[in-house]
């Protein structure tokens, strides 16, 4: 099989069906969250749209979320005169029914009623995105920063959706974020995905894995000179930091990488092909690992 | 750097480092140390749970905490994909950290001084193998500890191999003594002395269990005083 065959054969488990119970379950509860802050902010009627991987066609199974903004006409005041007040406004509707966790600009959202049974609150797989339009035209968008220098940031959806949806890339960015996701390199997606489409600018015409070692072979060779810039806000949105806080790992991580696809090879990278299995046969395979296990250790709890 | 702190041990011991990554490398390639924010070291990545010929039958994002002790104390493991609940009968602390063996069991398969990789192919393979296999609706495949201090106790009647508790403190308290004394009665409670009984039992369990161990396991299950003077359980 050739490279670029296996890469596609391991995109192919991480696409989501349109009916996959996954995205049924997100559709439903951005519809909950949608009906709560509508209710919650009857006159000023926000923009609540997706955004993120769902509309960009980068979403992969391994991690997956949808942004969902929650943006403000102009000179509407009532989450709030400023964008901490309509931050904090959109935090507090949520509260009412979901446990929220505060992102730096983002709220995510999570089930609370899973705490009895799980013992956390079940992430929803939901990032709501509050701000404010910056005028009538309703484009470009302010949104409150929690962290960093800045208290606010200029910024536009779909200038975002477009530089991705659009740079011919989706399936290498996919790969790009299953590979940081694999490897728990916590770079932030938004960083990888401009990373990835500044880095093969004039690499389109290559194949996937083409593609794959190209973007690795600069992570690992040119860490330092990694730089990238937010489409919707080229000198106003510092995107430095985030690289900064990954730019060792993603260096590392790549070398790893480059030199497991010389040998053993690409199978090494990102696993062997998941073929379909039937539910009997997979209990069958773990049973059978189990009575190979050479030294059997037996879980405790220190709670008790 | 202040007098009296020490390096921590990813700095002190450059070797451990190259010898985790040589092992990740070579056996878990989609497992990275790293050191975060806080100049901690720690694996994260993706697990997998391989049949012997090596067949990939499940997979846990994870992250593996390498404290400052480290490598005197256990790693702690985290599973991070959200799929196991954080609850006692999924050995699961409410902090989200996974009891994948009872510590005092650590000499059976990731003794002081072994590599990493024991570690890895050992309780934490064997932890998330039973997590899949309970996800299928399996029993845990080498069975579970009880929870807390009733988890220790039944750890220390089949080590020892006695069902009584007075047995199992007397033992207890024998290891935690640094030198053995082997005039003293035995702990088995034959009415023997140890030299006469069951020394070499001793000898080999101050070989698995030690002294801090013992000292640690005789405070949670509640022994305050010498239970040759007939044990006080709490």
């Amino acid at each position: 099989m050739t490279p670029d065959k296996y890469l596609d054969k391991i995109l192919k488990p991480q696409t989501f069906a349109d009916d996959a119970p996954e995205l049924k379950e997100v559709r439903q509860r951005r519809k909950d969250i949608e009906v709560s802050l509508r209710k919650h902010f009857p006159k000023s009627g926000p923009s609540i749209r997706w955004g993120g991987s769902m509309v960009k066609n980068t979403m992969i199974r391994e991690s997956y979320d949808g942004d969902l903004s929650c943006y403000f006409p102009a000179d509407e005041k009532e989450a709030g005169s400023t964008l901490e007040e309509i931050y904090n406004s959109v935090a507090t509707a949520l509260s009412k029914d979901y446990d929220v966790e505060r992102k730096t600009s983002a709220l995510r959202v999570k089930d609370r009623s899973t705490k009895a049974t799980k013992g956390f609150a079940v992430d929803l797989h939901i990032d709501v995105v509050p701000g404010r339009y910056t005028d009538d035209d309703e484009e470009d968008v302010y949104i409150h920063q929690e962290a960093g220098t800045k208290e606010r940031l200029k910024t536009n959806l779909q200038v975002h959706i477009d530089h991705i949806k659009d740079s011919g890339l989706t399936d290498t960015i996919r790969l790009t974020k299953l590979w940081n996701c694999q490897n728990g390199i916590g770079a932030k997606t938004f960083v990888l995905e401009l990373l990835t489409v500044k880095l093969l600018a004039k690499k389109k015409s290559l194949g996937l894995s083409e593609q794959l070692k190209h973007v690795w072979t600069q992570f690992r060779d040119h860490t330092d000179e990694l730089a990238v810039e937010d489409p919707a806000n080229p000198t106003g949105n510092d995107l430095k930091p985030a690289l900064d806080a990954v730019r060792a790992s993603l260096a590392s991580v790549a070398r790893t990488t480059l030199s497991a696809i010389d040998k053993p090879g690409w199978e090494s990278v990102f696993g062997k092909i998941q073929e379909e299995e039937a539910a009997e046969d997979r209990k069958a395979a773990l049973r059978a690992a189990a009575v190979h296990v050479a030294s059997p250790t037996r879980p405790w709890c220190a709670r008790g | 750097m202040c007098a009296g702190m020490r390096r921590p041990w990813h700095e002190a011991q450059p070797e451990l480092v190259d010898g985790i990554r040589a092992d990740l490398l070579a056996r878990y390639s989609s497992l990275h140390l790293f050191i975060n924010e806080a100049g901690d070291a720690e694996v994260r990545g993706t697990f997998p749970v391989l049949s012997p010929e090596g067949r990939e039958l499940d997979r846990y994002q994870v992250t593996i905490e390498l404290h400052a002790d480290y490598p005197d104390s256990l790693p702690g493991v985290r599973e991070t994909g959200g799929r196991i609940p954080w609850r006692e009968d999924s050995h699961v602390e409410s902090d989200g950290k996974a009891c994948v063996l009872i510590p005092d069991d650590r000499w059976r398969s990731f003794p002081k001084g072994a590599p990493f990789r024991c570690f890895l192919e050992g309780p934490v393979h064997n932890f998330f193998l039973g997590q899949s296999l309970v996800a299928q609706g399996e029993k845990w495949p080498f069975g579970e500890w009880q929870h807390g201090a009733a988890g220790v106790l039944q750890y220390y009647r089949e080590l020892i191999g006695t069902e009584n508790v007075r047995t199992v403190a007397r033992f207890l308290y024998v290891l935690k003594k640094l030198n053995l004394k082997p005039h003293l009665d035995c702990p088995c409670g034959s009415g023997l002395k140890i030299e006469k009984c069951c020394k070499s039992k001793i000898l080999d369990l101050r070989r698995k269990i030690p002294a801090a161990t013992a000292t640690k396991a005789l405070t949670t299950l509640g022994i305050a005083a010498s239970p040759y003077n007939g044990p006080r359980l709490r």
